[in-house]
């Protein structure tokens, strides 16, 4: 069974990390009361799936015509009241019927396309991975933006960020097969704001899967914004103090977003370790953090010396007791 | 190693997290005996052609007894009558309610459960009808790739492409006609537009929140809306005093079913068919369904998986040779 969706992350335009209760009450107001939140070990509060209704063709690289008819199941999440993210994903099966059923029978099948005409499952996922789209082809990064804009441009937050953050999507698609012992994958990263993975996965939930992706695009992101604050300070020839004051809202923000694998089903958490293993997602991020706190250290201690200076007994005094 | 080892020594749980849905009492089958509006009951005769109408349905009744399609020997079944409060208010509740269960009793039907139309708009904090259209996931036209965001603002639902007419829109004379379509024509369309509201919830679509309503697949907090409340007589005078949905016999069966059947006079078929065309695109809440599966299959009964096919019908023609109509 192929599984394919995406996963758009950005940072809530707001000043300062919203509340459990703020961030329940944005996504109740920006979609329905059925929100659900999750504290341990890092708040998220997501809203509940929403069904969108597609008949359309699918993504192929062959060109091939099929159509898939069903529901996309579309939510928006918010995590540390900071990261927001807007997520869509399918599951296609080969349709019983050659015509469209009535649309009860699909509402039945929440996130279920079924494909009506030859279905070559490889042509689909390759379709997906290479964002190969026709004007008439499926376009879940339209439903996840409008995830991601129903919260963003809503007005019970201050839309003053504390630090400009680009959005990152990730596409990705699954095959999901029981016999598989491991989960395996390829992680790509396309462009600066476009990351693919492919997944071979030993589950048929769709959800757990894409739990599992929607918490990968949440680290990419923060390391890919993480990284580029950090670029930005250090690279062009700012004052420390300027650099410090570019460094300091991720301090104070982002740094403890970082939490793997925090809510991903225990049989897939084979795919955190092997990223973390390679290319280091974890090693990259501990190494920008020290880098960060290097600096503010260095800071730190440019100005205690530059007071130091102007002491007139040019000496710091023990500390009190 | 930043991943949390596999530890399943430890369970942990959140329960906000977790949602469950109100339990109600489940029969096997609820039977609606009819529906009519507030002026059928109105006009002189209407005694008399109530009592020629219910009648027929005895039959009906006898024969959905004895159906065996209930998946038990000894099915619980409950019956119920909808009387219209919301679109016009007339006689009293006593009078009006007196009528119907006598008319009724002359046939040696008895009327469980009597409830109130205006309840499935709205009643105390349950907004049924506004949270029956909040789960309406319009069905997509041929085309719809996610594009563009789904509308359903119009108060208005179609099981199809609604046609053309570039006369009427003169800023899209480029276009040329084009005919309605339904989505999933079997050859040839048949086309529903359905109107849902407009300063009111129109009759179809409260018919679609009623037939959810006693399919159990509605649980709201309002406990009254599942669980009616005992009353024979003592009525308040006003109908929006009276109980959402009350119950008038001493009968064990519970008002929500697995399944219903509705036994409607036939003018009463272009109402159905719309609240069909409704109920095809109404989500349902999965820990529902799991419920209602869960509890059917504990005494050994399977339901149909589509809810549209847990609706039986018997449409009477009430037009009666005594009443000259």
């Amino acid at each position: 069974m192929l599984a394919f969706g995406e996963v758009q992350t950005g940072l809530l335009q707001n000043s300062t990390a919203l509340s459990r209760r703020a961030t329940e009450k944005l996504i109740a107001s920006a979609v329905d009361e059925r929100v659900r939140t999750v504290e341990r070990p890092i708040g998220r509060t997501s809203s509940s799936d929403q069904l969108e209704g597609v008949d359309c063709m699918l993504p192929t690289v062959s060109g091939r015509q099929t159509r898939g008819v069903g529901t996309v199941l579309a939510r928006v999440a918010i995590v540390g009241g900071h990261a927001v993210q807007g997520s869509a994903c399918v599951q296609v099966v080969p349709a019983g019927n050659p015509t469209r059923l009535p649309w009860s029978h699909y509402l039945n099948q929440p996130g279920q396309l079924e494909a009506i005409g030859k279905l070559d499952l490889k042509d689909v996922a390759l379709g997906v991975v290479n964002g190969t789209s026709t004007p008439k082809s499926l376009e879940l990064g339209a439903i996840t933006t409008r995830m991601v804009d129903t919260v963003q441009r809503a007005q019970l937050i201050d839309h003053a960020p504390p630090l400009r953050a680009s959005r990152t999507r990730l596409r990705w698609t699954a095959q999901l097969d029981q016999a598989l012992d491991e989960p395996e994958g390829t992680f790509t990263l396309i462009s600066e704001e476009l990351r693919t993975i492919e997944l071979r996965m030993p589950v048929t939930d769709l959800r757990s899967v894409e739990v599992l992706c929607e918490d990968l695009a949440l680290h990419d992101w923060l390391l890919t914004t993480v990284l580029s604050v950090v670029e930005a300070a250090l690279t062009h020839d700012h004052s420390r103090a300027e650099r410090v004051s570019r460094l300091q809202p991720l301090l104070e923000h982002l740094l403890h977003l970082w939490m793997p694998a925090a809510h991903v089903p225990d049989q897939l958490l084979p795919v955190w370790a092997a990223l973390d293993q390679r290319p280091g997602l974890t090693r990259q991020w501990q190494s920008v953090v020290a880098r960060i706190r290097d600096q503010i250290t260095v800071e730190t201690l440019d100005r205690l010396q530059a007071v130091d200076v102007r002491r007139p007994s040019g000496r710091i005094p023990p500390p009190a007791g | 190693m930043t991943v949390p080892s596999h530890s399943r020594r430890i369970v942990y749980r959140e329960t906000a997290a977790d949602r469950a849905p109100q339990s109600v009492g489940l029969s096997h089958v609820s039977i609606e005996l009819g529906h009519l509006y507030m002026e059928d009951l109105q006009v002189p005769e209407s005694e008399s052609r109530l009592a020629e109408y219910f009648r027929s349905v005895s039959y009906w009744v006898k024969s959905v007894e004895s159906m065996g399609r209930w998946g038990t020997t000894s099915p619980r079944i409950s019956t119920c009558f909808l009387i219209d409060d919301y679109f016009s208010r007339l006689d009293e509740p006593r009078v009006i309610i007196k009528k119907v269960v006598d008319a009724a009793s002359k046939s040696g039907l008895a009327i469980d459960y009597i409830a109130r139309e205006s309840s499935c708009a709205e009643f105390g904090t349950a907004q049924l009808a506004r949270q029956v259209f909040d789960r309406i996931v319009p069905e997509p036209l041929p085309g719809a790739n996610g594009s563009r965001p789904p509308v359903k603002e119009s108060g208005w639902l179609a099981n199809g492409r609604r046609s053309f007419d570039p006369s009427l829109e003169p800023a899209m004379a480029d276009q040329s006609w084009h005919s309605p379509e339904q989505s999933a024509a079997n050859r040839h369309s048949i086309f529903m537009d359905v109107q849902i509201r407009d300063s009111l919830w129109s009759c179809s679509f409260l018919a679609a929140v009623w037939q959810l309503l006693r399919l159990g697949l509605l649980r709201p907090e309002e406990k009254q809306l599942t669980k009616p409340v005992p009353l024979r007589d003592e009525f308040p005078s006003d109908w929006s005093e009276l109980p959402p949905v009350i119950k008038l016999t001493a009968t064990k069966n519970p008002f929500c079913a697995y399944r219903s059947f509705s036994i409607l006079p036939t003018r009463f078929m272009e109402v159905e068919m719309a609240a069909r065309t409704v109920l095809h695109q109404v989500e349902l809440d999965p820990l529902v369904l799991e419920d209602l599966n869960g509890r059917a299959s504990l005494e050994g009964i399977q339901l149909p998986p589509g809810i549209l096919d847990r609706i039986d019908y018997a449409f009477i023609n009430d037009w009666s040779p005594t009443t000259g109509r």
